[in-house]
């Protein structure tokens, strides 16, 4: 295992590619407001498997929903009083062909 | 006002293995699915035993769309620069019925669910189930799409974060240490290309699994499953182990798991077909909740029944078993016309009499063991360091096997050996 690099974002981009995703409705999870800059948000920023959490400034966290494959990391990990987390809307989001 | 008898939230093994029974048995039963349909929500690794749920179902898997049955088990300990494995076969495993197949869920679980519908159960899809409807303290319906349903009794089978057991005050919010997070690829290659790669005939199948490196000695473990034509790589990450120092970015985990010597050449000129994720419930025994309360029950994932047996996950016969046992108290308590939880109760009766939570207590220990991260990082460094001066030819004399294992196994080695051997006693 020599090969130790990030995968680059456009590589991750691809990957979520192979997937269907079925857009729309309100963003199924949210920063409560206030709390963007929780340092307890840090450890999601590298475990959510699609890449969709950032630092966007150093100790400023931001979430993305688009290509979020629902498993539920976040809301594990950052709990209640950090974010607002509800599956997507009924026929919505990741629809997996193989699963 | 809609009225049922039954209503299931949640499509996968567990609620449709209920769905599936109740139908059989005659009961009015409607299942809520959030999906496009059943399967297209649902990640495993995949791998399914059947011996303990086969007599469960006996009429299903004559014609279960499974993948292949495995003949060839293989276990891998990874360091940054070498690997050991041993593979094993034997004929036992070739023998008719096979007891493990691999599976790709969005097509098993479809294709269970129309088997469910033609029993008689209503599968509503692209529905989600938004809330609980309590009525006199009681759990009496759900509200799904903008609509109030009723019910004599809820299944609530939303899988392993339950966000539906949090409303109906059988779970709290999970806790990290309880979980793991999977992620997957389904690799797309020829039926033939994988029968040659992996020594196999027909619709044979291997399983592989891998600790050590491939989570940089944090608890978890990597998998490779073939499918009939595809395989099914990801790797397994205890939730919390990124409180243990530098933090791990899992996309990166996986992507160098695919690279590495020890797979490269498995998947060469392979297609991704799908990347997926999903969380696993790992508390074991201690991490169960209560299964039941008046009028709801909890079955599968959403109940914590998933099992890490050290090298491998299991959900899938707990979820279908817990499924089929969450279906016989819903009929134990049709007859008695109450579905309050003391009726309800015997749900866990039959869990405790069944394999399910057997299993549970008999790897209550399963959690303290596998959290010891000398498993994860000193063992495979021990084992591929042994295995490096045995093959090593020197120049010069070569020392005697003897001499060339005692060199890496001190005193202080075999003592902790010793003490962690203590520990997988219990496992
Ligand atoms: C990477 C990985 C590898 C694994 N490997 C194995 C393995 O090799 N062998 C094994 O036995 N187990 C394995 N497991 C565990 C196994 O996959 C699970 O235990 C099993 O899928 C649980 O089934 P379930 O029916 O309880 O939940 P799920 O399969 O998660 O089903 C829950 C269903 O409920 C639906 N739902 C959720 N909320 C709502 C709502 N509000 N309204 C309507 N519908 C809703 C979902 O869309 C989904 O269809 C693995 C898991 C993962 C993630
Ligand atoms: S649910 Fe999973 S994939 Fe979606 S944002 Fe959270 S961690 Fe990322």
């Amino acid at each position: 295992m020599k090969d130790r690099g990030r995968i680059g974002e456009g590589d991750l981009k691809a990957k979520l590619g192979w997937d269907v995703f079925k857009q729309g409705g309100e963003p199924h999870i949210r920063i409560r407001p206030g709390k963007e800059g929780d340092p307890r948000l840090r450890p999601v920023v590298s475990l959510c498997p699609a890449g969709l959490w950032r630092e966007e400034k150093p100790g400023t966290f931001t979430v993305t929903v688009d290509g979020c494959l629902e498993c539920g990391t976040c809301r594990i990990l950052c709990g209640p009083d950090l974010i607002e987390w509800e599956y997507p809307e009924g026929g919505l989001g990741v629809q997996f062909r193989f699963g | 006002m809609e009225r049922f008898e039954v209503i299931i939230a949640g499509g996968g093994l567990a609620g449709l293995a209920a769905a599936y029974t109740l139908a059989g048995a005659g009961v009015e039963t409607l299942l809520i699915e959030r999906g496009d349909y059943p399967g297209s929500k649902n990640v495993t690794g995949g791998r399914i035993y059947l011996n303990p749920v086969r007599d469960l179902f006996p009429d299903l898997w004559a014609s279960a769309p499974l993948e292949r049955y495995i003949v060839r088990e293989g276990a891998a300990m990874v360091t940054p620069e070498r690997s050991v494995t041993f593979f094993y076969r034997g004929d036992e495993l070739k023998e008719d019925p096979p007891q493990s197949y691999s599976v790709l869920r969005a097509r098993f679980d479809r294709w269970f669910a129309e088997e469910a519908e033609a029993r008689g159960a209503m599968i509503i899809p692209k529905t989600k189930v938004q809330d609980l409807i309590r009525q006199n303290g009681r759990v009496a319906g759900v509200v799904a799409g903008g609509d109030e349903l009723f019910a004599e009794v809820v299944l609530i089978c939303d899988g392993a974060l339950s966000p539906l057991g949090e409303k109906a005050g059988l779970r709290t919010w999970p806790s990290p240490r309880h979980f793991a997070l999977g992620v997957k690829e389904v690799i797309a290659l020829d039926a033939a290309v994988i029968n040659e790669r992996f020594h196999l005939e027909g619709r044979e199948g291997a399983a592989h699994l891998y600790v050590g490196d491939v989570t940089r000695g944090r608890f978890g473990g990597a998998f490779l499953y073939t499918n009939l034509e595809s395989v099914s790589l990801g790797l397994v990450l205890g939730l919390d182990t990124n409180s243990a120092g530098e933090n791990l970015h899992v996309p990166s985990l996986l992507e160098d798991f695919k690279a590495s010597p020890e797979i490269a050449p498995l998947v060469r000129g392979g297609q991704g077909v799908e990347y997926s994720a999903h969380v696993i419930p790992e508390g074991g025994y201690g991490g169960l909740g209560t299964l039941y309360g008046d009028g709801v029950l909890l079955a599968g994932d959403a109940a914590g029944f998933a099992l890490n047996l050290g090298f491998t996950v299991r959900g899938m016969e707990y979820a279908l078993a817990s499924g089929y046992w969450a279906a016989q108290a819903v009929m134990e308590a049709r007859r008695a016309g109450r579905y309050d939880g003391a009726t309800l109760a015997c749900y866990q009766r039959f869990l405790e009499e069944s394999f399910v939570l057997k299993d549970f207590r008999a790897f209550r220990n399963n959690p303290a063991v596998l959290a010891n991260p000398r498993l994860f990082r000193h063992y495979p460094e021990l084992a591929a360091g042994i295995l490096k001066d045995i093959y090593h030819v020197p120049a010069g004399p070569k020392a005697r096997l003897f001499d060339t294992v005692r060199s890496r196994l001190s005193l202080g080695e075999l003592f902790m050996i010793i003490k962690d051997l203590k520990g997988f006693t219990k496992l």
